[in-house]
């Protein structure tokens, strides 16, 4: 048994070994413990959480929930990987170490985990199913739903009069505490939100609502009550969900707080409300985004959204589309040169992408847009890494580069050590404690970064109540 | 008695470190900025000069760099 778990979690190691990125995860590790207890008593949570682990730490909580111990690997990579996992676990409190060494997993995580995978994910969201009304539906919901994410993300591209009355208060509000906007009056587009409009769909919804979460909590609000509706809805779409023909009762019970969760969805689009007073709702294909896990590999979740951008070698760029907001992302970072009905021309410039770098933007969030967005038929005939031309990539990169031809550090430098000893002293202390940026033995320097020069300050006190002069 | 000071540690390839000694030399930002030459990366230098220095060496580069797009 144990053999056979480990070989099955090694295949994922690659995948995973790379530093936790799930938003959500993340964002649960930063809610005070008392709370986080209360959301681990709630078995929709728990499933929840459960599905967003990455897959080596789903094999520790499954282990440790039916066999109490999970195996140890040969492998020191495996190991490795495995103990980052546990690590991540602990910090969620889903597990703890006993003074004995060994793991044991919560117990609440443990019995909300087994409650829910014995009913299953739709029942336990417990949400009321209704009988599907064609009346209430309206017309076109998909679109609809399409439609009104890209109003919000308009807003940011082009913070217009007209961009800016398409979203609500909160909206706006949200962008701004995100540091995703700036200024009153007129609102500008900041570095973050330069870098939210290139992020996957599936990142950037999940940017939103932990930022709607962290506005909530910030304001007092209990987290909890927020987030277990909100993880019921998402846990409705289930592989194979029927969108737009499963529609469910808002409970009139739900509070405020409740009621205003609902009412971003509607406006996120992931959920699509005809009337309020029809005291229904329908769930779009948006909300696969929501129950995606991102430390998956999300390109399948791109790929779906067919691209339309055609990169030649010659720096060209085609787009075909007449999506404002597609067209203005794409003029973060290229001169437009040709505007047509459906389709634009644009030239990849070195001017224009210094623009784009000078915004923060990064090279390799460029080439990562371009790639997720290059039309299907260069996808067929280069692939997909290929899709964007190798010699564009790199140009992209090289002016990055060029940016970048110094690294400047805040530093303070020690010099005229009175010992070889007090250097040494000075040097290993430093390592120690990674503050070190660099060191001379022969010159006898050491210079340590900035938050280094207090712990230094503490050591001289401590070995020899010796004074520093500044 | 250790001397201790306050400054900027500038890491950057060897070519670029020998333009900002000529910039020290030539004073062309109106004073010396370097502390002290550490090695062939590093230079420690100033906090005070980095602003004007930045924008100098943004200057520099770009009239290294003539417009290379008249494929256009």
């Amino acid at each position: 048994m144990s053999q056979e778990s480990t070989s099955t979690a090694a295949p994922n190691t690659t995948g995973t070994s790379s530093k936790n990125s799930c938003l959500f995860l993340d964002f649960l590790i930063s809610v005070p413990p008392k709370e986080r207890q209360r959301m681990l008593q709630k078995p929709s949570c728990c499933f929840f959480i459960y599905r967003m682990l990455p897959p080596i730490a789903q094999q520790v909580t499954i282990q440790l929930i039916w066999k109490g111990s999970f195996p140890k690997a040969d492998d020191l990579e495996v190991t490795k990987s495995i103990e980052d996992q546990v690590k991540l676990l602990e910090d969620l409190g889903i597990v703890s170490k006993q003074a004995n060494g060994k793991y044991l997993i919560d117990n609440d995580y443990k019995r909300s985990y087994m409650y829910a995978a014995m009913l299953g994910a739709a029942s336990i969201s417990s949400l009321v199913l209704e009988t599907n009304d064609e009346k209430r539906r309206g017309k076109e919901v998909e679109k609809k739903a399409v439609e009104r994410w890209d109003c919000i993300l308009r807003y940011l591209a082009l913070p217009s009069e007209e961009n800016t009355q398409a979203v609500s208060e909160t909206t706006r509000n949200l962008f701004k505490k995100a540091n995703f906007t700036s200024g009153d009056s007129r609102i500008e587009i900041t570095t973050s939100g330069f870098q939210f409009l290139l992020l996957s769909p599936v990142k950037q919804m999940w940017t939103y609502v932990i930022e709607y979460l962290k506005l909530e909590m910030s304001q007092g609000q209990d987290i909890v009550e927020v987030i277990e509706p909100l993880i019921q809805i998402v846990l409705l779409a289930n592989r194979g969900f029927k969108a737009e023909k499963e529609c469910y009762q808002i409970d009139p019970s739900w509070s405020i707080p409740q009621q205003e969760l609902l009412n971003h969805l509607r406006e996120l689009g992931v959920i699509f409300i005809r009337k309020r007073k029809d005291g229904v709702f329908f769930l779009t294909h948006l909300l696969t985004h929501l129950a995606t896990n991102e430390t998956i590999d999300d390109t399948s979740a791109e790929r779906v959204s067919n691209g339309k951008v055609i990169v030649e070698t010659n720096f060209r760029v085609y787009a075909y589309t007449s999506s404002l907001l597609q067209l203005a992302i794409i003029a973060l970072f290229t001169e437009m040169t040709y505007r047509f009905q459906d389709m634009s021309v644009g030239m990849i410039t070195r001017e224009s992408v210094r623009g784009a770098l000078q915004h923060g933007i990064t090279a390799a969030q460029i080439i990562s847009f371009l790639r997720a967005n290059a039309h299907p038929q260069c996808i067929a005939t280069s692939g997909a890494i290929n899709c964007l031309p190798i010699t564009v990539a790199d140009q992209i990169r090289l002016w990055e580069d060029e940016r970048r031809r110094m690294d400047l550090k805040d530093a303070y430098i020690y010099s005229h050590f009175e010992s070889e000893d007090e250097f040494q002293g000075v040097c290993d202390y430093a390592q120690e404690r990674g503050i070190l940026l660099w060191a001379n033995a022969q010159q006898k320097l050491v210079i340590v970064n900035e938050e280094g020069h207090e712990y230094v300050r503490q050591w001289y006190k401590r070995s020899k109540g010796g004074e520093t002069s500044t | 008695m250790v001397n201790v000071k306050k400054g900027v540690l500038v890491t950057s390839d060897p070519a670029f470190r020998q333009l900002l000694i000529h910039l020290d030399d030539s004073r062309q930002l109106g004073s010396k900025f370097i502390v002290r030459e550490l090695d062939d990366t590093h230079l420690f230098i100033e906090k005070e000069i980095v602003p004007s220095l930045e924008s100098k060496v943004e200057q520099i580069m770009e009239n290294m760099n003539p417009e290379t797009n008249d494929n256009k």
